[in-house]
């Protein structure tokens, strides 16, 4: 019964390590050494060690935001595989995946706007008008994963069907990978979407929605950032897990090992492009929805 | 070598699609041409019955074609005339990829009412070809400059071709020659027909051609 | 006014936290307007059930995490100090917090992006010269689809009609007239 929770502890104690990769992976490009791999978990303990001040213009929600946005991400990590085996799943839960990494974000934009200040009002402008473009992306992923494995449960649709193996799927498996990678890279403000390390609030979007916040409520907003990070690349990894069965061990480290890959290949990107102009990046989200789009009409024959 | 066959369409509709967007003249004739390379490579993955010498040297023909003789002679054409690498489209890029999507699901909906051969019914050469057609022509009616409706042509004669790929099954030579005659015809008018236009006019800007009129 | 209300969100909250037991209240009340539909409700019903506790169960356990991370807060925020202060101001601060961001400017970039679809109209004069007078902002997107289909469309009917305004004109024998000549025109239809 507890090994069926295997999966959830896995993501929470794991999860942080991802943005140490993404950044040794970037030092390494730039020849540096770059910061310790663990420094997402040095820098969680010093932030729950603070205090907090919050503003005197917000209410409630400003304080519920960082509450809800980890709890709807925690959640949503109970129905996403890793390596084959989910904690809680039924028929539909694609749909409860996509709507409460919605609520995270609909409350992040929210305590953002709660604080009266116009710059988190322009990062949360932003934030909403590229998932305009993100969400109906990830949707008509779904699709295309249900109408192939004809199942709407998110862990049947990544784990009944390796899809990397079927010659026939290979062209519908790259141009799937492709616009789920651009989703990704959107969803966890990474460049070319956002830059994460940007210093100047003209600049930022998922930064600058957070910057009122300190100490423990930054703590669960850098955690819940993490774990959404792990968990879609996990789905990004089951697109190409070539393994049915097999002993756990066996699977999880090649799952791990695939993970490790998939987030190298995003540091890899985030060095070698420049973050787009904010007036561009719709259209890379636009042409990920015309590829995914595509990929469904092709796989609708 | 079907599944082969189905990577050389969706890389023919993701050159179309490419094209459609507002990006640089060079990037755009570099896509035509990997478009004719694919299209040159797929006679040998649809029909893998009827492999021979003659069907391998005209495969290598069209590749040579396709892929680099017509692009050189438009990237010439270009340094010829010393023209500005921008596209100057008349929809943006957001609108164009939409009616390109919209295009491609058109030709997917039209090639699954129409009759075809059996052999045909699996594959998607016919939905690709009818969306090849179809954003050629968008992409002659969206554009100001000269060149860009030459490259429009291009994607037009492409699809035409991938159309000829079903019928001529056993004869791929006879259909070759009739359209890559038009080709030639075609790019060497163009050529000739921008260079004078250059020559009078100092631009080759569509718009510029109005002064015909008086 | 705020007991209704909060009864009514309370009752909101129940349903969605266990949807098993009203799912088929809505059903007998979707199956009187059964003939209408080519549903057959009483197997939709059925076999909802598990997929709706699901849902119910899904809910429970957001609340909890919810719950659970509030207090994990509230704890570990026991011995710290909290402090309240003013929103860190950059740029111009001279207005309330209301006025800093409004929604005409949290909707001004996707307003942007769909340009041709939305009729933004701006009205703007901007600062000129070393110490300039005033300046002039006012920017609306007016309803395309009030303005450019329902008005006119409105407006045009409400032109034809009002022609046959001219049928009401107060004169009573002319309404006789007209009870008179609706009657023969009906006895000549029956006939």
């Amino acid at each position: 019964m507890l090994t069926t929770f295997i999966p959830l502890g896995v993501t929470l104690v794991a999860a942080p390590l991802l943005p140490g990769l993404i950044n040794k992976t970037k030092a390494a490009f730039a020849g540096r050494q770059g910061p310790p791999l663990f420094q997402l978990y040095f820098d969680l303990l010093k932030l729950l060690k603070k205090g907090a001040v919050y503003s005197r213009v917000t209410t409630w929600i400003f304080r519920a935001g960082p509450i809800v946005s980890l709890a709807s991400v925690i959640v949503a990590a109970l129905f996403v595989p890793l390596a084959g085996h989910t904690v809680f799943s039924f028929s539909g839960d694609v749909i409860a995946f996509a709507y409460l990494l919605g609520l995270g974000r609909f409350f992040t934009v929210l305590a953002a706007l709660d604080t009266g200040s116009s710059f988190e009002g322009m990062g949360a402008s932003r934030e909403v008008t590229f998932s305009i473009f993100a969400e109906p992306t990830l949707f008509i992923i779904f699709v295309i994963l249900a109408r192939v494995t004809d199942s709407l449960s998110l862990s049947r649709m990544l784990t009944q069907v390796p899809l990397f193996g079927m010659p026939s799927m290979a062209g519908l498996l790259a141009l799937i990978v492709f616009s789920l990678f651009v989703v990704c890279l959107a969803e966890n403000s990474r460049i070319p979407v956002d830059d994460p390390a940007t210093h100047l609030e003209l600049t930022m979007i998922h930064e600058v929605m957070v910057l009122d916040h300190g100490g423990p409520d930054l703590a669960f907003i850098l955690y819940g950032a993490s774990i959404k990070l792990f968990v879609m690349i996990a789905i990004l990894a089951h697109l190409v897990f070539p393994m049915q069965g097999g002993s756990p061990v066996q699977t999880g480290l090649v799952f791990g090992s695939l993970m490790a890959l998939v987030t190298i290949v995003i540091g890899i990107v985030e060095s070698a492009m420049a973050r787009l102009r904010m007036i561009r990046v719709p259209r890379l989200l636009m042409a990920a929805c015309m590829i995914a789009f595509f990929a469904m009409i092709i796989s609708l024959r | 070598m079907e599944h082969f066959a189905q990577l050389l369409l969706i890389s023919v509709i993701l050159a179309n699609l490419f094209v459609l967007g507002s990006h640089p003249l060079g990037a755009c004739i570099r896509a035509v041409a990997l478009q004719g390379i694919a299209l040159g490579l797929l006679p040998l993955c649809l029909h893998p019955d009827e492999r021979s010498i003659h069907l391998f040297i005209i495969a290598l023909g069209m590749i040579g074609l396709k892929g680099c003789v017509i692009p050189g002679l438009l990237f010439r054409a270009i340094r010829d005339a010393a023209i500005r690498k921008e596209q100057e489209p008349l929809i943006g890029f957001n609108t164009g990829l939409l009616l390109g999507a919209v295009l491609v699901g058109l030709g997917f909906g039209i090639a699954g009412k129409l009759p075809l051969p059996p052999y045909t019914e699996s594959s998607m050469v016919v939905p690709v070809a009818l969306s090849t057609v179809m954003m050629g022509l968008l992409v002659i009616v969206t554009r100001a400059k000269i060149l860009s409706q030459a490259l429009g042509y291009l994607i037009l004669e492409n699809g035409i071709y991938t159309f000829g790929l079903i019928l001529a099954a056993g004869l791929p030579g006879l259909i070759e020659m009739g359209v890559l005659l038009d080709i030639f015809a075609g790019v060497f008018i163009m050529g000739t027909v921008i260079e004078h236009i250059h020559r009078e006019f100092g631009s080759i800007s569509a718009h510029k051609l109005v002064n015909l009129k008086e | 006014m705020i007991v209704p209300m909060g009864s009514m969100a309370g009752m909101c909250l129940v349903m969605g936290l266990v949807p098993v037991r009203f799912f088929p209240v809505l059903g007998r009340a979707a199956a009187a307007a059964a003939p209408l539909s080519h549903m057959d409700f009483q197997t939709v019903i059925e076999n909802s059930g598990p997929f709706l506790s699901n849902v119910g169960l899904l809910s429970c356990i957001f609340l909890l995490v919810v719950a659970l991370l509030f207090l994990i807060r509230r704890a570990v925020l026991l011995g710290k100090e909290v402090a309240q202060s003013s929103t860190w101001r950059c740029g111009y601060s001279g207005v309330t917090p209301r006025a800093q961001y409004t929604a005409s400017s949290f909707a001004q970039f996707p307003v942007f992006l769909f340009r041709s679809l939305a009729d933004r109209r701006v009205e703007s004069h901007k600062p000129k010269g070393y110490f300039p007078a005033g300046a002039r902002f006012r920017s609306s997107a007016p309803d395309l689809v009030l303005n450019r289909i329902v008005s006119p469309l409105v407006e045009q009917s409400l032109a034809w009609v009002s022609t046959l305004r001219r049928l009401q004109h107060g004169k009573v024998q002319l309404y006789l007239c007209y009870m008179f000549v609706f009657i023969v025109a009906l006895f000549f239809w029956k006939l």
